[in-house]
């Protein structure tokens, strides 16, 4: 067999693998949406039945009357954007004192913030837990949302790799010219970094939808839940009805792939440009 | 908006930057305010009134019917105003309040069997002098449930229904396998036989895996080691009673038992099963024709079960030696917790709610749907029936008995872990009730911070003073 | 210009600080203050009601004595040695194969990529349902797969249909296989890294004769190890952290038979519901030693072994 032909095999097999795969890879999403929409009585069938008949959106209506999923994506919504906000200012911040501004102890400061990637946040989660409790915090949405503002290490490096691709000559003349460090991080390199802060943007908002641990042991009154926290409760008081259990997930799930359709190209660009890769 | 220029001079463009500056600066530190402010603790209303919040565990048509208490209650006087949250009724949710703090004023979020572990660590106080200067008393309920509001010679908890478990059965499945519906098993042996008649396989072939089964033995260890007379904890000397003879006797029989069906087909078959409170109910599909029920499966039925549904109920069956009639009692409790603001509003609101008048508003109704705790609202003429009768004998029976230790939680998980170890062949039950016994010992002993209590009047009904 | 520099530095002093102030007061608030008094909580009795109680070792001597810790070890390993060589491997591979100039290929790259948003509560949920060992659609895909089988009368090749989730054998696999479900952000970041390997070799070596795969294996995999390398960290640190999906699968408890009980869930376990915190942060710091001789273990290993472009 010549490289040619073998070329044109692997050509027509990765054609057809990829098809393959893609399905794979559909096929919970469509099992799930089927079974969102089935009867209860079509769940428990042992043969697949793809298409549900009758069709029940009522599971839907169902699902969002016996738990308010509205409210609960309202308070997600809130607890995502709010800590999104956070993120984006404090980390740009950080970084943009770590990368750009030339001073004594930035270097120092920089590796013990490296180092604490490695710290297990487990060794850190009991005592914070006091802190919030010893501050009244336990049971609002401070605890989910205020360290937000502290910046994290893994995103302020992302921003530093960035940040360090902005030509230093453009930052130097601008300091020449007079404008203030806030100056050129407000008007020059914020403007310029955005599609790594998108990225940043996303991960923060992915990361707080699904955030399962802080809502379990922060929140307690019901009307407050998040998504996550609804959802799993939901599963505990109705296990097993897999009709209401798919819509309610569907219902967290959709507006995630939702965003991400919407930003895909800004984000693949983010992705690659912030040197996330390495 | 001016933007730099080189043309200009560069003093006034940074003043006019400056300016710009100090707005940003000025809208993102509101913004932080804001968003501090609006994640904080929801806002309370003062109309006046002292406000007590209450948590409660109750969903769908029981908060219907609470909250119209609730409201009644708030007419009903105006010197406090009761402000109630669901919270979901998960074990673990309310301990995590607890250890955050985050507690109300006055909760029913509380079960019976973790009482006990609430007030060892002080997280709730002694109802006793509050009670003492009600008009309400403890005399009102029946020994087993007065037991199980007591703990170390305190009462921590009032309730307005007492909770039992027993076995339902259906009727039709019986008939079908040659057994008299109108007899159910009098004895263990009995039990056991039966189970393994109504036990149907696929294309009558075990390999194939459960259709039917008659009666699923696991996950239901704490009953039927009660039934067999096992005692859980000793309070005086502090020490947990699992690793006796008695124990392996008990849990040779429930390996026995599982072994017929085989322990992991039958876990595949149980967990593939539909929703207890759903059309799908394995009990009214058939799929299981004998199971562990609380009073409350009366509902369900009512509620799910298809037309010509039959169906009847025995307490369990005990072995020779063991306690006839025995069954877990247990409740959402109504406590307060140590760390409430308003403890004699509080007090104020449990006396009224769990009082005679209310229970049989709130747990009785034109068709009661759960046992009341009160004597007085049992022998109301809802529960006039055989059903009824049936758990009201069950619920007063000298072998009834809530679940009394510290660190419930923790020893459940480690009888489950027994459960698991013994059924799936991994120890043999006495390894496992060592290991368990060694285990829980560690764990309890930082329960507690003052030395083991004097033998004298543990157990008996103490009076408050 | 280099004036500039040294001026800078010496007036740039507060303006850094300031900067970076954000960071400093965190790490101030969130680990200084919580480490120091992690290590104090692990040596006492603590509730979370009363206060702490001093106990010196007892904690560390009671989790070496409690074989519960020792099977936490053991799931946790399980999906660090197993489930993240599998997890490297298949994404690896998925990025290779995506990794091509073809018509639609943009449309195979997010079909793939989507599962890996699906929010770790709502993955579980659905994937118990898959899962389901009567109704479930993977073993009824097996059941009449089986059934063709046997109709060719290959019955002795039939596929097990497990009760997964509920059979402690298989919880994990399943488990990890609902991993390779949502690998699709591991995967991005291959695709990243294949797209930078320098078109110039590939075709230097086609030229001399190598086929696709010399190509990969000589040229492909030493030019992305580094981010191989990247990926593996990221998930040894997933793996400790393993949690969500447990939690929800088991409803906390680890089961069936302890084989879903993670190091992260039975630490959450001692530390809330079971009012530990004093164990559970004893137990904390047993992971930070773990992971600290792992972390050192590999990067002194992998320093041999990863290849960085341009140094």
């Amino acid at each position: 067999m010549n490289r040619r032909s073998a070329d044109a095999i692997v050509s027509v097999t990765g054609h057809a693998s990829l098809l393959a795969l893609s399905i794979v890879f559909a096929l919970p999403f469509a099992w799930l949406v089927s079974t969102s929409l089935k009867p209860p009585a079509q769940i428990f069938s042992s043969s697949p039945n793809w298409l549900p008949s009758p069709v029940c959106w009522q599971n839907y209506v169902e699902a969002v009357n016996t738990i308010p999923f509205i409210r609960y994506a309202w308070n997600t919504i809130f607890v995502a954007l709010t800590s999104t906000f956070a993120t984006l200012f404090s980390c740009s911040l950080v970084a943009y004192g770590f990368a750009v501004v030339r001073w004594r102890w930035s270097r120092p400061l920089f590796l013990v913030m490296l180092a604490t990637v490695m710290l297990p946040g487990q060794v850190t989660m009991i005592p914070v837990f006091i802190i919030f409790k010893n501050l009244g915090w336990v049971g609002s949405y401070r605890p989910l949302i205020i360290p937000a503002f502290f910046s994290t290490a893994f995103f302020v490096f992302l921003l530093m790799q960035f940040f360090r691709t902005i030509p230093r000559d453009l930052i130097d003349v601008a300091r020449i010219d007079g404008c203030s460090h806030f100056d050129i991080y407000w008007r020059l390199v914020l403007p310029l970094s955005r599609p790594a802060l998108m990225v940043v943007a996303f991960f923060t908002f992915t990361a707080a939808w699904n955030d399962f641990l802080g809502p379990l042991i922060y929140l307690n009154d019901d009307r407050m839940y998040t998504l996550s926290i609804g959802l799993q409760q939901f599963v505990s008081q109705h296990a097993a009805e897999w009709h209401l259990l798919m819509a309610a997930s569907t219902i967290m799930i959709v507006p995630v792939i939702l965003l991400f359709l919407f930003m895909q190209k800004t984000f693949v660009e983010g992705i690659h440009l912030s040197g996330l890769k390495a | 908006m001016n933007s730099p220029n080189s043309t200009k001079p560069p003093r006034s463009t940074n003043l006019g930057l400056l300016h710009l500056n100090l707005l940003i600066a000025a809208i993102l530190i509101s913004t932080i305010v804001l968003i501090y402010w609006a994640s904080g603790p929801k806002s309370r209303t003062v109309d006046g009134r002292t406000e007590i919040s209450y948590w409660t565990g109750w969903g769908g048509r029981e908060l219907e019917s609470l909250r119209k208490l609730i409201d009644e209650y708030n007419r009903s006087q105006d010197h406090t105003f009761v402000r109630w949250t669901y919270v979901a009724n998960d074990y673990n949710k309310m301990r995590i309040a607890f250890a955050g703090g985050d507690t109300p004023d006055v909760c029913s979020t509380v079960w019976a069997d973790d009482v006990a572990d609430y007030a060892e660590r002080n997280a709730i106080v002694p109802l006793d002098p509050y009670l003492a200067a009600s008009t309400r008393s403890l005399d009102e309920y029946s020994t087993p449930v007065q037991e199980l509001y007591r703990y170390n010679n305190h009462t921590y908890a009032l309730s307005t229904g007492v909770g039992s478990f027993f076995i339902m059965y259906n009727k039709q499945a019986f008939r079908e396998a040659g057994l008299d519906p109108e007899r159910p098993p009098a004895t263990l042996a009995e039990f056991d036989l039966y189970a393994e008649k109504l036990t149907k396989y696929r294309n009558d072939n075990p390999r194939d895996g459960i259709q039917v089964l008659g009666f699923a033995y696991i996950g239901q260890i704490m009953s039927w080691a009660s039934v067999w007379g096992v005692d859980f904890w000793d309070p005086n000397t502090r020490t947990v009673l699992v690793d006796t003879p008695r124990m392996v006797e008990f849990l040779e029989w429930l390996k026995t038992n599982v072994d017929k069906y085989g322990y992991r087909s039958q876990r595949g078959f149980l967990s593939s099963l539909g929703n207890t409170v759903s059309p799908n109910n394995p009990f009214l599909t058939g799929q299981l024709t004998m199971i562990v029920v609380g009073e409350w499966y009366k509902k369900i039925i009512e509620m799910y079960a298809p037309p010509g549904f039959e169906w009847g109920y025995f307490a369990f069956p005990a072995p020779p030696g063991g306690r006839a009639n025995a069954t877990i009692l247990n409740a959402s409790m109504f406590t307060i917790p140590t760390a409430s603001r308003h403890k004699q509003e509080a007090w104020d609101f449990i006396a009224w709610i769990t009082a005679p008048a209310q229970t049989i508003r709130f747990r009785v109704g034109p068709l009661p749907g759960d046992m009341a705790a009160a004597s007085a609202v049992q022998s109301d003429p809802g529960y006039d029936t055989p059903y009824w009768r049936f758990v009201k004998d069950l619920v007063n029976s000298p072998n009834a008995r809530g679940i009394k230790l510290p660190l419930f939680n923790k020893f459940m998980y480690l009888m489950n872990q027994v459960e698991e170890r013994v059924l799936s062949g991994e120890a043999t039950p006495q390894q496992a009730l060592t290991h368990m016994r060694t285990t829980f010992q560690s764990s309890v002993a930082e329960v507690f911070r003052d030395p083991p209590p004097t033998t004298t009047t543990s157990g008996s009904q103490g009076v408050t003073p | 210009m280099l004036r500039l520099k040294r001026q800078s530095i010496d007036n740039e002093y507060l303006t850094g600080l300031l900067f970076v102030g954000p960071w400093i007061l965190g790490f101030l608030l969130w680990v200084v203050y919580p480490v120091g008094s992690s290590i104090y909580l692990s040596l006492c009795a603590y509730d979370g009601m009363r206060p702490p109680q001093f106990i010196g070792l007892q904690n560390y001597r009671a989790i070496f004595a409690d074989p519960e810790f020792y099977v936490s070890l053991k799931n946790t390993f399980y999906i660090i040695l197993i489930g993240v060589p599998v997890s490297l491997f298949f994404s690896l591979s998925l990025a290779m194969m995506l990794n091509q100039r073809r018509r639609g290929i943009s449309i195979y790259r997010t079909l793939i990529y989507l599962p890996c948003l699906t929010p770790v509560v709502a993955m579980s949920v659905l994937w118990m349902w898959l899962f389901n060992p009567d109704y479930g659609l993977i073993n009824v895909g097996i059941r009449s797969f089986n059934g063709w089988l046997t109709s060719l009368g290959l019955g002795f090749l039939s596929l097990p249909a497990p009760g997964w989730f509920s059979d402690p054998t298989w919880a994990k696999p399943a488990l990890i296989i609902m991993g390779l479900w949502g690998v699709g952000g591991t995967m991005l970041i291959f695709l990243a890294g294949l797209q930078d390997v320098p078109r110039s070799l590939h075709e230097a070596a086609e030229i001399d004769g190598a086929g696709w795969w010399r190509r990969q294996v000589h040229i492909t995999l030493p030019m992305l190890s580094p981010v191989i390398f990247y990926n593996g960290i990221m998930g040894f640190i997933g793996g400790f952290q393993y949690f969500t999906q447990a939690y929800v699968i088991s409803g906390g408890g680890g089961g069936p038979e302890q084989s879903t009980l993670f190091y992260a869930l039975s630490l959450f376990n001692n530390a809330f519901p079971h009012w530990r915190m004093g164990y559970a942060s004893a137990q904390a710091w047993i992971l930070f030693f773990i992971t600290l001789v792992l972390t050192l273990i590999v990067f002194r290993v992998s320093a041999r072994r990863v290849y960085y472009q341009g140094g």
